[in-house]
Order: structure tokens, then sequence, then C-alpha cells
């Protein structure tokens, strides 16, 4: 099934089209989430909610890339949803982010400093985070990010520039820490 | 830009994809198509619903008019009683054959007790059998019922109960399959996250009844995983009232950063000494916002091993604790635990940086969480110990050459817990020349009713083996603990000729 079935399919409520589009893009949507900084157990909320959208407002698509879409779609609702997350200044939480770290997260990542990077990038602004998790981590070329973000092709550009020089300050920043305290 | 960061990002990629989904596809669908179904469905379900309670009736009918012709009753009601719960509790622990349980085996003998010859009441025997087939799930459903602090103690029971059962069951697991210590690590780590594990179907199961049940697991060693109640499951599954919200924020630290089973440098949470100051801190902020006045004992290990940088006794302590000390006095100088820093700086410094036994006793913590409750400035600059036996003869024979002449000037160069020593001498052998003398001068109209109210003295002498000490240029506080909700305070001011005598002395209660 190409994309313009599968769209033409899911228009007329298939079913089994819509679950074949689920398949596809709820991995898609729970990495990004999880990238963007969501915690654990918001993430399947925001996958039921995109896909709810998705499942609304398929009628209202047109033209153009089907996953640029999706991705406009997935933005929106997790950009909501990390607004609304209580930030908490305390002291603990910085030991229990970085226990629950250890405790959800310690198997994920094949290397320790992916765990560093992963931690630096949820220190990252938004306006730098979002563009360098579609370019690296979603294989997003510059127009589709320009499209998704509705921004200038050479603002995307110039903030994944500083924005990974920014991360890479982030990163070295917790790695001369962690040397430091575990040696 | 510098190219192993770009890899090492370019790498994430995949590393990203070991993120576990949280959610089926089938709950996805089932929520966009939910509406729809739900109309179709209830009629169906309504009809196999009155179809089942019809054929129960017609069973239950034909059962209890049966029973009602034979013999014991009692016995065959305690036997459907101890079916039915065993069932409840299948049900909800996701076991299938539950019989080998230790509770379940349990609470079967206490059925066989009915017919002892010394006979348990029929309502005991329920009691026991309904404790017994407990389930944290049960209980979290029973509590969010009905609000109620009391509730959170039974659950934890029911929990810490439970646990040696399925203690039991997880080492026949680890038997049954001949789990090594590589995949021992496997289970431990993936135990918040079970849908990843690749292992026997079974320990999967396991797992997932752990994360539905309020359990984690810990490792002790590399051969032993051990079970233990997960207070932040508590904490994710009772509703929180008024009047739990404080137990529920204790179980949150709990279940976070304080490792009631090994507390301190051994704790489960892998959290190292020089962390502990979070935990103190957030313990303060705790007993500060509930207004609580008791420290918890499992605080008292984390400030010893935080005080002595993590180490055993007799080792010496590098510049890291220093630094850690040091620090903590200067960001956290209105913490009700930088006394205790910088009573242990004090110490290092004049006796050498080794690690001694203990820096601060139970009684001494629990003393200060009684200034921190009651006074507006809950703090203190060290801890006066009671004098040894060695400094009190000096000191009394210091008292017997001072009361003969009571000469101001004997009393120069004196520190302020010397002085005030001299003066409890004086107090205890009832000498009130002398007592007076020590008093500062322009206090002297109190000084009779001081006299009368001999309280402080007394509590000071006979109670406690400590003070807690503010010091100033011109003034210092010693302040300790007389019994709960009580605490003596002994004002002393240095004149002008750089002597320091009795000011006033005050008996706080709450």
């Amino acid at each position: 099934m190409d994309e313009i079935e599968l769209i033409a399919r899911i228009k007329a409520n298939d079913e089994q089209a819509f679950t074949k589009l689920v398949h596809i893009y709820k991995p898609i949507i729970e990495r990004f989430a999880f990238q963007f900084g969501i915690k654990d157990d918001q993430i399947s909320d925001i996958v039921q909610e995109t896909f709810l959208r998705i499942y609304r407002k398929i009628d209202l698509f047109h033209e153009g890339k089907l996953s640029t879409w999706i991705y406009q779609i997935t933005l929106n609702i997790t950009r909501d949803y990390y607004r609304k997350q209580k930030r908490q200044r305390r002291i603990l939480d910085k030991v229990q982010r970085k226990h629950k770290e250890e405790r959800t997260n310690g198997y994920y990542f094949e290397k320790h400093e992916h765990m560093l990077i992963h931690e630096s990038l949820s220190q990252l602004e938004l306006n730098y985070r979002i563009p360098i998790i579609l370019f690296y981590f979603h294989d997003k070329t510059y127009e589709d990010i320009a499209i998704i973000l509705n921004i200038h092709l050479t603002t995307v550009k110039s903030r994944i520039h500083r924005g990974k020089k920014k991360l890479k300050n982030a990163f070295e920043h917790l790695n001369r820490d962690e040397v430091l305290v575990n040696g | 830009m510098d190219k192993n960061f770009d890899t090492l990002l370019r790498e994430m990629k995949d590393s990203y994809k070991n993120i576990p989904s949280t959610i089926e596809t089938e709950q996805v669908i089932e929520t966009v198509f939910q509406p729809r179904r739900r109309k179709r469905n209830w009629i169906r379900s309504s009809m196999l619903a009155f179809g089942t309670i019809c054929l129960f009736v017609l069973i239950t009918w034909a059962v209890t008019n049966q029973q009602m012709h034979s013999g014991d009753t009692e016995k065959l009601q305690l036997e459907q009683f101890f079916i039915e719960k065993k069932r409840e509790f299948r049900d909800s622990i996701g076991i299938e054959n539950v019989d080998q349980l230790p509770n379940v085996v349990e609470a079967k003998k206490w059925l066989e007790r009915y017919d002892d010859t010394i006979s348990f009441d029929s309502e005991i025997i329920r009691e026991k059998v309904n404790q017994l087939l407990q389930t944290p799930l049960m209980q979290v459903n029973r509590l969010n019922e009905k609000d109620s602090s009391e509730g959170l103690i039974d659950l934890v029971t029911v929990m810490e109960n439970l646990k040696v059962p399925l203690q039991t069951y997880l080492s026949q697991l680890i038997r049954k399959h001949d789990i090594d210590a590589n995949e021992l690590h496997k289970i431990f780590k993936l135990q918040y996250v079970p849908q990843k594990y690749d292992g026997p179907a079974d320990i999967k199961d396991f797992l997932i009844i752990l994360r539905h049940q309020g359990y984690r697991l810990n490792k002790v060693g590399s051969d032993i995983l051990s079970l233990q109640v997960d207070f932040v499951w508590i904490k994710d599954n009772v509703k929180i009232t008024d009047k739990n919200e404080k137990i529920i924020a204790y179980y949150e630290l709990l279940g976070t950063i304080i490792d009631r089973n090994q507390p301190g440098v051994n704790n489960a949470y892998n959290i190292p000494w020089n962390e502990f100051d979070t935990i103190l801190l957030e313990i303060e902020t705790y007993l500060d916002k509930y207004d609580q006045e008791d420290v918890p004992s499992v605080v008292w290990t984390y400030l010893n091993d935080y005080l002595l940088g993590g180490r055993e006794v007799g080792e010496e302590l590098d510049q890291q604790v220093r630094n850690e000390l040091e620090g903590f006095i200067r960001i956290h100088s209105d913490s009700m635990f930088a006394g205790f820093a910088k009573n242990a700086l004090h110490y290092y410094e004049t006796n050498g940086w080794i690690s001694k036994g203990e820096m601060v006793s139970l009684a001494e913590l629990d003393a200060i969480s009684y200034v921190n409750h009651m006074l507006p400035n809950g703090t203190f600059d060290y801890v006066q110990e009671k004098i040894s036996k060695e400094q009190e003869e000096k000191l009394q024979t210091f008292y017997e050459q001072y009361k003969l002449k009571r000469d101001s000037a004997l009393l120069r160069g004196l520190e302020p817990e010397d002085v005030l020593h001299l003066f409890l001498f004086a107090h205890k052998a009832e000498d009130e020349k002398s007592v007076l003398s020590l008093y500062a001068k322009d206090n002297t109209k109190q000084v009779a009713n001081e006299i009368q109210n001999q309280q402080v003295y007394s509590r000071m002498v006979h109670s406690s083996p400590f003070y807690f000490v503010n010091k100033e240029e011109n003034r210092t506080v010693f302040t300790f603990k007389v019994e709960m909700n009580t605490l003596g305070q002994i004002i002393m001011d240095k004149d002008n000729q750089g002597i320091w005598k009795i000011k006033a002395s005050t008996i706080l209660s709450q």
C-alpha cells in the first residue's frame, strides 16, 4: 500500500489502514516525545492524542508529505504537554532526575556518553533542541524542518549549528562532572 | 565542529531505538475507534452479564439448599470463603498456580485449625485468611475508596507480608531456569521495562507482576536479587488527600532518595556520600512543611556518613571532604544540620583529618529537631559535650579556689563553658554567694527570682549530656533538650573586662 492509497483508505474510515499508520508512526512519536524531554508516563497520552487528531483532521490533509504533516501535529501536542509539565526547582529534582534516568533509561543507551547527551539535550532551549532532534534523530532535511517549524531555511541551518555548539558545551560540562565524581 | 561529537550524535539515533513502547497499537486503535464500538458491545455484554447472573443464582440456590441439609455449614462456608479469597488473590497477583506460595499455604493451615481440638472462632480464621490473601493492588483499591492515613500503613504491611512469598517464587524461577550472573543483571536492569526482557516468559511475567503490585528489585552482590517495596508505586497509585499527603510525601523520599533498608553509603539508590546533603535538606524541607518535630532515625546514618566523608573509621579524609563541609556551611548556614557540619569541621581541624566512628549521636539529632522546631533560628555553632572527669576535677579545684574570695579577676580568660560549669558547681553546692557573683551585675534584680526558679540549672546538671552552643563575640547561648517539647536555654554575656557571666535562663515549652 503506498502513501496515497493509505491516505485515501484512512479518509474512507478504513480501520485496517489506520492501524497500519499507527504501526509506522507510533514508535516515531514515542521517540520524539522522549527526546523532547516528556516524562515517561505522559508519552502514551501524547501518542493517543496525536493519532486522535490525525484521525479527526485527515480530511484536511490534501498536499505535501504525510510524514511532515504528522510531525507538525506531534510537535504541537508535545509542546503543549511540555509547557504543562510542572518544573520543579527543588534540589531533589536534580538527584531524583539523575537516578530516575538510571532507573528508567539505564538500559536504553548503548553508551554512557549517549545518556549524557540526552541529559544535555534536555537542558537546551526548545528553539535549538527541536531542530537538532529532527535533523539528527529523525533524518529530516533542512527543507522538511523548515516546513514543520514554519521557519526560513537559513534559520534552520543557524539553529542547528548554534544548538550543536551549545549541546557540545553542556555535554562536556556534564562529562567533566562525571569524571570528577566517579573517576 | 568536532567530528567525534557529530559521530556521537548520529549514533544516538540507533541508541534511541532501544526505548520501549509505552502503549500498544491495539490500545491506540481502541481509543480512536472506541465511541462506535461501545454502542455495539453494550447490548452484547449486558445480555451476557444477565445470563451469567441467572446461572449463578440457580447454582447457588441448588448448592445452598443442599448444604442446609448437611452437617457443618460453618466449615463449608469457611472453605467457600477460602476458595473465593484465593481466586481473588490469584486474579489480582497474576500468577496461575498460587497453591505453593507460602502465604496461601499458611491461609490453608488456618482453615484446618477449625477442626483442631483447640478450635478457633471462624471469624478469626476469616480475618487471618483475608490478611494473608491480600495483594497491594487490592489494598490500594480499597484505600482509594476511603480516605484514611491508617490505610496506608496497612498497605505497607500487606506489601511487606507479600515480599516473602514473592521472593520465594522468584528464587524458584531463578533455580528453574538456571539463571547466571549476566542474566540476573539483565533482569535487574530491565525490571522497569519488563516488556523489553527477552528471557524466559515466566520471569518476564513475574517482572510485570512486580510492576503492577509495587515492588522493585535490589541487587545484592552479583548473584542475589532482593525484593523491596517500591514507595514510588504507592505514591503513584494512592489517591492523595489531606489526610495522607504527609505520609505520601515521605514515601516519595523513601522511594527515590532514602533507602530505609540500607541507609547511608551502602544505599541501593547508589547516591554517593557527597550528595547526602541533598537528602538532609529534603528531610528538613519535609519537616518544616509538615510541621514535624522528630527526625526519622534513618537520617542519622546519612548525616554521619556525610560528615565522615563516607569513610571507614580511622581512614584519612581528603580535601574533598573539607570542601564539602565548608560548602555546606557556607551555602546552607541556616540549615539545622549546619551546626553539625561546623562541629565536624572543628573536630577535624583540631584532631587531624581522620574519620571517627560517629560524629553525631542519635540524642543530638533528636535534640536538634526540637531546636529546629521551637526556635526561629534553629541552628548552632558547635556541640558542647558533657565535660570529662578530668576536666571536672580541674574545674572543681578551681571552684574551691574561686569561692574563697570570689575574685572576678580569676574568671578572666575563661571560656563561657568553664564559667557555666563553675556556676553549676556552685548551684549544686547551694553556694548562693558564688552563684550571685557569677551573674551579670545589671541582672541582680532578677537573680532572686531566678535562683528560686532552679529548674533550668537542675535540669542542665541532670539531663542533657551535651548542649548546642551559639557563640558570638559578646554573647553565648547554651540550648539543651530537657524533655519532649521542652528546651532549656542559658544566656551568657561578656562584660567590658572580658569576663563571661550568666545573663539569663529560660525554659521553652511548646
